[in-house]
C-alpha cells in the first residue's frame, strides 16, 4: 500500500513540470542567435499552437559543432537544430538527419539555397539564412590613387592594378586585405577566384580535381596580389579596413552593422567580385548559410516542421537579419524589403548571391576544407605550386583511404548511424566500450584501495 | 591508548577513513579515473562518434600513425620549442623579480600586485589583447617605429609567430611564479643572513649558499608545475593563431583538440593525449630525479 502511494507520488512529481507548463509536445531548438531575436518568435508560435513548448538554447560558432556532435553521441541531440551549411555534407553523409523531403519540398520555389540540404535527391533540411562575401573598397583611397570611386575592380587585372596603386606600407596603407595565419577561413576568400575561372574541387563523379590549370592560374594571381596585401586574420582585416588602412578587402555584410556606427567618416563602397578577365570566367563568391534540420531522434517531426515553416517566413526572419546583418533570409520575397533597396550597397550582396557558389556537399568536406586551406597557405608562404598540389593529392588519398575503410565497414556490418540506434538503446559498440571502461575503473579503484589497506596494515603492525 | 587502537583493528579504521574520503574518492573516480581509463581504451580503438556501432579494436594502429603524421610531428616540435623557450625564462624571471621585490624597502606590495596582475586576467582575454597588439598596424609596431625599427607581422610571419606567443606567455605567467618564490623567500630565517654577514659573506655567496638551498623545494615544485603547464599550452594558441601560419604554432593539445572535435577521430586523439601524458611524465620524473638527486648528494658529508 505504502509502496503504491510512494510510486504514484513519484509519478506525479515526474509529470509535474510538464503538467504545470501544460505542454503536450516539448521540443528543443538549438541555434546560434541571441535569444532576444528568437524568443519572441517562439512565444508567438506557442500562442498559436497551444500545448506546444519550444525550448530555446543558444550555442556558439566556436564550440557549437562540438556540442551538437557530443550531444548526438549521447543520444541527447536537439529536436530542431540550426547547422552551418558547410557542415551539412558531413551530417547528411553520416546519416544523422531526418529525411524531410515530404515536409518542405512544396516550399522549393520560394526559397534559395536548397543545394546544401539535399543529398541523393532527398531533402534533409530547410534553408533559413544565406550569406555571401563581396569586394569592399575604400572610396577615399580610390580617389587619392586616381581611381574611379564609383566602381570597384571588375577583373583580376583591375584588382591587381588598384591594389598596386594604393599599396604604400611606409604610410601604413595597404592595397588588399588577405586572410592569413588562421585556419578554416582562407578558402572562402580564395575559392571564388577558382570558381570564377571555371575550376572546381570535386567533379560530379566525386573525383578530387582541385589541381587543374584553372586553380593554378587562380593561385598564381592570388600570389601576385599578395605582394600588395596586408595579411591578417579576418577580425583584424575588418578592423584595418575600418581604420581606412586597406584599399580593398573581401568581407561580409556584418560590417554594415559596425562601420556606420564605429567609423561614420569611413567612405566605402562595395562591388561584385572581379572576374578573371573581361571575356573570361564570371563573377562569383562564397555562398554559405544556415540550415534548419531535424535529427533522427526528433520527438515530433510534424510539430517541428510546422515550427520551422513558421520561423523561416519573411516576417519572422527579417527582423533577425536587420539587427545582426550577418546573413539574409533564404526566402526570396525578403529581398523586396526596403532594407535592401534603401542602401544600394546591400543590393550588391543580393546581386552577388545569384552567382555565388556553395562549397561542395561532401561527406568529407571538413577534411577537404583543411586540404584547400593548407595548399593555399603553403603557397602563400613560399612553397612551389607543384609541391603544394602534390601534397594536396597525397593528403586527399590519405584521408579518403582512412575514412572509406570505416564506411565499408558500415556496409559490411549493416551498422546504422547513432541517431537510428538511439531508439533501440545502446548500440553494441558503446556497450562494449562502457563495459571495458567500467572494468578498468573498477580494477584501478580496487588496486588503490588494496594499496591503501596494505599501507594501513603495515603501519599499524609496525 | 595504543591498545584501544589495536582493538578496532586496521581494517575497520581503514573503512572509516574510506568513508570520510568517499566524497573525494567518488568525484575522483567519476571525473578523473573514468575518463582516464576510457581514453586509454579508446586510444587502442577506432571510434567515430557518428557511428558508435562501428567501434572496433585497432591495436596499436593509432600509435603507429603518429609517426607518419606530419602535423603531429610538427606540433610536437613546436611544443618542445615552447617548453624549452618558456619554462626556464618564467622560472628565472620569477625568481629575479621575487628577489627584487623582496629587497625593496618601500612599496613592495605595489610591485607585487603589479607583477601578479597579468596572471589573474583570463589567458583568453590576454591573448585577445595581444592579438591586436601584434598586428602590423598594432601597438607593438608603433612602439618600434618610435625607435626607428622596422615593424613585423608578428603572428603572420612563420618564424615569428611561435616566439610571439612565447613572449606573451612569459609576460602572463612570470608574476605567478614570482609570488610563489616570494612566499619561499619570506620563509628563509633571517638569522642565517645575519650569521653570514658576520662571517663576511658577499651578497652572491649569501644567495648561493643560503637563499638557493633554502628555496630548493619551491624550485622543484615550480619547475615541475611550469613544465607540465607549458606542455599543455592551448588557449593562447587557440585564441591567437589556431595553429597557423602553416602549422608553425600548432601545439600538441591544439592538435589533439582539432583531431577530436573537428575531425571526430576520437581514438587517434586519445592516442595523442596518452603520448602527451607519457612525455610529461618522463619530463617530470627526470626533473625530480636530477634536482632531488643533487640535493641528496650535496646533503651527504664529503
Amino acid at each position: 500500500m505504502r509502496k503504491t502511494v510512494l510510486r504514484s507520488l513519484l509519478l506525479v512529481l515526474m509529470l509535474l513540470p510538464g503538467a504545470l507548463s501544460g505542454a503536450d509536445v516539448e521540443l528543443t531548438f538549438w541555434n546560434f542567435w541571441d535569444p532576444k531575436f528568437i524568443l519572441p518568435v517562439i512565444s508567438r508560435f506557442e500562442k498559436d499552437n497551444p500545448g506546444v513548448k519550444i525550448r530555446n538554447e543558444q550555442i556558439s560558432w566556436g564550440n557549437g559543432l562540438d556540442k551538437v556532435v557530443v550531444a548526438m553521441a549521447n543520444n541527447r541531440a536537439p529536436d530542431i537544430c540550426e547547422l552551418g551549411s558547410t557542415w551539412m555534407g558531413k551530417f547528411m553523409g553520416e546519416g544523422a538527419l531526418l529525411d524531410v523531403t515530404d515536409k518542405f519540398c512544396d516550399l522549393k520555389p520560394d526559397y534559395l539555397m536548397w543545394e546544401p540540404a539535399t543529398m541523393n535527391g532527398r531533402l534533409y533540411g530547410m534553408p533559413w539564412l544565406a550569406g555571401t562575401r563581396v569586394m569592399f573598397y575604400n572610396r577615399k583611397l580610390f580617389k587619392e590613387a586616381g581611381l574611379d570611386p564609383d566602381r570597384g575592380p571588375e577583373t583580376w587585372d583591375e584588382l591587381l592594378a588598384a591594389a598596386k596603386l594604393i599599396h604604400n606600407p611606409e604610410k601604413g596603407l595597404y592595397g588588399f586585405g588577405m586572410n592569413a595565419g588562421e585556419g578554416h577561413i582562407l578558402y572562402k576568400k580564395f575559392m571564388p577566384f577558382v570558381w570564377g575561372n571555371h575550376g572546381h574541387i570535386i567533379d560530379e563523379n566525386g573525383n578530387f580535381i582541385f589541381d587543374s590549370p584553372q586553380t593554378r592560374e587562380a593561385l598564381e594571381f592570388y600570389l601576385k596580389l599578395k605582394e600588395y596585401s596586408y595579411c591578417e586574420k579576418q577580425d583584424l582585416l575588418d578592423e584595418a579596413f575600418k581604420r581606412g588602412r586597406l584599399g580593398l578587402a573581401i568581407s561580409g555584410s556584418w560590417n554594415f552593422a559596425r562601420y556606420p556606427i564605429d567609423a561614420p567618416e569611413l567612405d566605402f563602397g562595395v562591388a561584385l567580385m572581379p572576374k578573371p578577365a573581361k571575356d573570361k570566367g564570371f563573377s562569383t563568391s562564397f555562398l554559405g548559410g544556415q540550415i534548419l534540420v531535424l535529427f533522427k531522434s526528433c520527438k515530433n517531426p510534424d510539430v517541428a516542421a510546422k515550427f520551422i515553416r513558421y520561423l523561416t517566413t519573411v516576417e519572422n526572419t527579417l527582423p533577425i537579419t536587420r539587427e545582426a546583418l550577418v546573413s539574409f533570409p533564404a526566402h526570396k520575397n525578403a529581398y523586396s524589403d526596403e532594407m535592401f533597396t534603401r542602401d544600394p550597397r546591400l543590393g550588391v550582396f543580393v546581386e552577388q548571391m545569384k552567382t555565388s557558389v556553395h562549397p561542395p556537399i561532401h561527406r568529407l568536406w571538413i577534411e577537404l576544407e583543411k586540404i584547400i586551406n593548407d595548399t593555399v597557405e603553403k603557397a602563400m608562404y613560399g612553397e612551389s605550386p607543384d609541391k603544394v598540389f602534390a601534397e594536396a593529392a597525397l593528403e586527399y588519398a590519405r584521408v579518403t583511404q582512412r575514412k572509406t575503410s570505416g564506411q565499408s565497414a558500415v556496409a559490411a556490418t549493416g551498422a546504422t548511424p547513432v541517431a537510428v540506434t538511439s531508439t533501440s538503446g545502446q548500440s553494441g559498440g558503446s556497450t562494449q566500450i562502457l563495459l571495458l571502461t567500467l572494468i578498468g575503473v573498477g580494477t584501478l579503484l580496487n588496486a588503490i584501495m588494496l594499496m591503501f589497506l596494505i599501507y594501513e596494515v603495515k603501519k599499524n603492525a609496525g | 591508548m595504543t591498545g584501544k587502537l589495536r582493538k578496532t583493528g586496521p581494517i575497520e579504521k581503514s573503512q572509516q577513513v574510506l568513508l570520510f574520503l568517499s566524497p573525494w574518492l567518488i568525484t575522483f573516480a567519476v571525473f578523473w579515473l573514468y575518463p582516464l581509463v576510457f581514453s586509454l581504451i579508446l586510444s587502442f580503438c577506432d571510434y567515430d562518434v557518428f557511428h558508435p556501432a562501428l567501434f572496433s579494436f585497432a591495436g596499436c594502429r593509432n600509435y603507429l600513425r603518429l609517426f607518419s603524421d606530419g602535423d603531429f610531428l610538427q606540433a610536437f616540435l613546436n611544443t618542445l620549442v615552447f617548453v624549452i623557450g618558456t619554462t626556464p625564462v618564467t622560472t628565472l624571471l620569477g625568481l629575479a623579480l621575487a628577489l627584487m621585490v623582496n629587497n625593496v624597502s618601500r612599496g613592495s606590495q605595489v610591485f607585487r600586485s603589479i607583477f601578479f596582475l597579468p596572471s589573474i586576467i583570463s589567458i583568453v582575454v590576454t591573448a585577445t589583447i595581444f592579438k591586436s597588439m601584434y598586428s602590423p598596424i598594432g601597438a607593438l609596431n608603433r612602439l618600434l617605429e618610435v625607435f626607428g625599427l622596422p615593424g613585423q607581422a608578428w603572428l603572420i610571419e612563420k618564424n615569428l609567430a611561435l616566439p610571439a606567443i612565447m613572449v606573451m606567455n612569459i609576460w602572463a605567467y612570470t608574476g605567478y611564479y614570482m609570488v610563489l618564490y616570494l612566499a619561499a623567500l619570506k620563509a628563509v630565517p633571517r638569522q642565517l643572513y645575519e650569521a653570514a654577514e658576520v662571517d663576511g659573506a658577499t651578497e652572491w655567496q649569501q644567495f648561493r649558499y643560503i637563499t638557493l638551498p633554502q628555496i630548493h623545494y619551491m624550485t622543484i615544485f615550480i619547475l615541475t608545475v611550469n613544465t607540465i603547464r607549458s606542455w599543455q599550452v592551448f588557449p593562447e594558441v587557440f585564441t591567437l593563431t589556431s595553429g597557423g601560419p602553416v602549422g608553425r604554432t600548432n601545439t600538441l593539445v591544439h592538435h589533439l583538440y582539432e583531431t577530436a572535435f573537428r575531425y571526430h577521430e576520437m581514438g587517434y586523439s586519445s592516442a595523442i593525449s596518452y603520448v602527451l601524458l607519457a612525455i610529461i611524465m618522463a619530463f617530470s620524473l627526470l626533473q625530480m630525479y636530477i634536482l632531488q638527486g643533487r640535493r641528496r648528494r650535496r646533503g651527504k658529508p664529503a
